[in-house]
């Protein structure tokens, strides 16, 4: 019962998070260099992604707190303004624009790499930045790079690059692999990265790896037996589950009956976070690793991530924030940290400023790459499995950090990224 | 045989009856009143948040017995919702021409998503499916859960119980007389208002119900309102607008094929139910089941 207070405290506050963020987003426009700095937040705050959206604009709100508190920036306070892109594209792009017809040329968030790859080529024209805190699609940095883009968060590439490591280090027999995908954009970035990583490392190791056909599903299907029936005639023994976030819980819950969980010995996911386990609790899939964001459990010690983690819990109750609340206070603070040292806010100066910046965030120090604007950080994996000794009925059994060592690929904007290890 | 044959036949009857069983209310409603309630999603989604908070209440784990007894609650408490829903919103649209139907049921729907969000809020949930139903049965290699089983049995007697009243009973034979000539029912003596009154909360029941029979198969969410609504409307369209056997045969007839589809084009998941609707439309644009209401 403790769990449903909290889920509706939780809604209760990042609802007032929401109501501040609103009132923000009400205040007259001012680029007047004696106002506030005005950060323009966009984000899911209604639609299929509400619940990221809510995390990122808790994130940010936080971060925009911490900031104000410490006295600003050159002097300025800061201000956030939301804007609802509803994870749509078209709603993304009249976001942005409405932004910048606000006098917001400073903006961040964005969770679709659709969005993303919609609000782009829009920003030039209207003299913006976006610093992007969680669309993942390698696109963004190749080719749709555009100058007025950067990512603060990790992508694509490394993030499963970086899974494929950590399983042939943890599981190094777990060599044939196969995978259920959505059929997205993003589904499709990740499974190549992964299988990517999974030939060079298997090769490296001096054992080659074996990919099986993976399947691919409809984004938001509501029916997964064909799927899971063939799963459970594959020969692989690990499983890709790319599906992710609702979809997955869905498939995980109609596999049960066929025992998926106990057929693979190793099963991963791409970014689910605490959503299945949440969603599952005791049915939680035993040995589940995930990508996250940011975990905050990984950075005990950080002052940067207690502050943000306390912050938060104080705020809302919930002791488990999704890495989405870490990458939008991460946006905050690369922005803070780029204003300083350019000394203005004026978007050419915020962009020469943004280049090779290294800043720390609530996951250590950063860097974006001037390149193709790419920032190079940790990676965070989570273990989950079931606990019927707790309320919630699950827990972390395991958390890794990877290191960007070689794992993210040399900047080549303006160019398709190149699978080099996987076989076409 | 059974990796393409049987097994995607299994997977597409039990879609089908998954889709029957959310689409029953929406086509006794629609075969009556001829009100297109596009929020029926939304009561469905509403029946499910009910019989999960009774789940979380009585500690989790359920019988079978609990189960079902917990998904009628959650379809007497969208019954009842249906009753407000009637009185305040249904019978003035009794009077006006049936494309403000669409505005106010679109309306409807949009409260509903809110409204859950307000009390559940917005994270996903699931719900096991209770012990009894979690296993499985084997055909030789053909694997059937036995949750799946349960669904297709619920949904051939939930259609088997509805062929029988509506053909053999006074009350059928009454509904169809209303749903073809309502003045005329009224002229007779039936007192048309109460009866449609009756029907709308009948749907919702059938909604709640439905919901809540169906929640171990689904993930809970504010976005759940919509998950059937293409397959639904798909089904009640290609089985002749408000046919009850019509969308029985229909939606057996499009969930199939998407299987078989969905299993031979696995590039493409999902297709094929529009294609073979499409087909359908071509063929019998008058529907599986033409001319008869219910």
């Amino acid at each position: 019962m403790t769990f449903d207070i909290n889920r509706r405290e939780l809604v209760k506050a990042l609802g007032a998070f929401g109501g501040a963020a609103a009132i923000g987003s009400l205040a007259a426009p001012s680029r007047a260099q004696g106002g506030p700095i005005r950060l323009g937040l966009i984000a899911p705050l209604s639609g299929s992604q509400e619940i990221v959206g809510r995390y990122q604009l808790a994130g940010a709100t936080i971060a925009v707190n911490q900031i104000n508190q410490a006295g600003g920036i050159l002097g300025r306070q800061v201000e956030l303004v939301t804007r609802d892109d509803k994870a749509n594209p078209a709603a993304g792009v009249a976001a942005s624009k409405d932004l910048a017809g606000s006098g917001v040329n400073l903006m961040f968030g964005i969770l679709s790499s659709g969005v993303a790859l919609a609000v782009a080529p829009t920003l030039a024209d209207d003299k913006s930045v976006l610093v992007v805190s969680a669309a993942a699609a390698n696109e963004l940095t190749h080719e749709q790079y555009t100058r007025n883009v950067f990512r603060s968060a990790d992508h694509a590439y490394a993030r499963q690059r970086a899974l494929a490591k950590l399983v042939l280090t943890d599981f190094p027999d777990t060599l044939n692999w196969t995978a259920i995908n959505p059929q997205t954009a993003i589904g499709a970035s990740n499974w190549d990265s992964f299988v990517d990583g999974i030939a060079q490392y298997s090769q490296e190791a001096g054992k080659p790896a074996e990919i099986t056909e993976a399947l691919w599903t409809k984004f938001g299907a509501t029916d997964y037996k064909n799927e899971i029936s063939q799963l459970m005639r594959s020969k692989s023994e690990g499983l890709y589950c790319g599906v992710y976030g609702g979809d997955a819980v869905t498939m995980f819950g109609q596999a049960a009956a066929y025992g998926l969980t106990k057929k693979f010995k190793v099963i991963v996911d791409p970014g689910s976070e605490f959503i299945i386990a949440n969603a599952m609790g005791k049915n939680t899939p035993p040995g589940l690793w995930s990508g996250f964001h940011w975990y905050h459990g990984a950075y005990e010690g950080h002052k940067i991530n207690d502050d943000l983690y306390n912050a938060y819990v104080k705020e809302t109750n919930d002791p488990h924030p999704a890495g989405y609340v870490g990458e939008t206070h991460t946006s905050v603070l690369a922005y803070a940290s780029a204003i300083q040292k350019a000394g203005s806010t004026e978007t050419d100066a915020v962009i020469a400023a943004l280049e090779d910046l290294e800043f720390d965030s609530c996951k250590g120090m950063r860097k974006i790459r001037k390149e193709d604007h790419q920032s190079i950080c940790d990676l965070n994996f989570v273990q989950f499995g079931p606990d019927e000794g707790s309320d919630k009925g699950w827990k972390v059994t395991g958390h890794r950090i990877i290191k960007d060592e070689g794992v993210s690929e040399a900047p080549t904007p303006g160019v398709p990224i190149v699978f080099k290890h996987k076989k076409a | 045989m059974v990796d393409y044959v049987l097994s995607p036949l299994f997977n597409g009857l039990f879609m089908a009856m998954v889709v029957f069983l959310f689409t029953t209310g929406l086509t006794l409603i629609f075969g009556i009143l001829r009100v297109l309630n596009f929020a029926h999603g939304g009561f469905f989604m509403i029946g499910a948040y009910v019989a999960f908070s009774i789940v979380r209440l009585v500690g989790g784990e359920t019988s079978v017995l609990a189960y079902l007894a917990i998904s009628t609650v959650a379809g007497i408490v969208v019954g009842l919702l249906g009753l407000v829903v009637e009185r305040v919103i249904f019978r003035p649209l009794q009077k006006v021409d049936e494309a403000y139907s669409l505005i106010a049921t679109y309306a409807l729907l949009l409260i509903t998503e809110g409204a859950v969000k307000a009390v559940w809020g917005v994270s996903f949930h699931s719900v096991a499916t209770p012990d009894l139903l979690g296993g499985a049965v084997f055909a030789g290699d053909l694997f059937m859960p036995t949750y799946a089983i349960f669904i297709i049995a619920i949904g051939v007697a939930s259609y088997a119980l509805l062929e029988w009243v509506l053909q053999h009973t006074d009350t059928g034979k009454l509904m169809k007389s209303v749903a073809s000539d309502p003045w005329m029912a009224g002229m007779l003596g039936v007192n048309v208002p109460r009866f449609y009154t009756f029907i709308v909360v009948l749907g919702f029941f059938l909604a709640g119900i439905a919901g809540g029979l169906l929640l171990p198969n689904q993930t809970l969410s504010p976005n759940l309102a919509s998950t059937f609504v293409i397959q639904a409307f798909g089904a009640l369209i290609v089985g002749g607008m408000g046919n009850i056997r019509g969308t029985f045969l229909a939606a057996i007839m499009l969930c199939v094929i998407d299987s078989f589809g969905s299993l031979l084009f696995s590039e493409v998941p999902g297709l094929f139910f529009y294609i073979a609707m499409t087909a359908a439309l071509l063929l019998r644009p008058q529907g599986l089941i033409a001319g008869a209401r219910l």
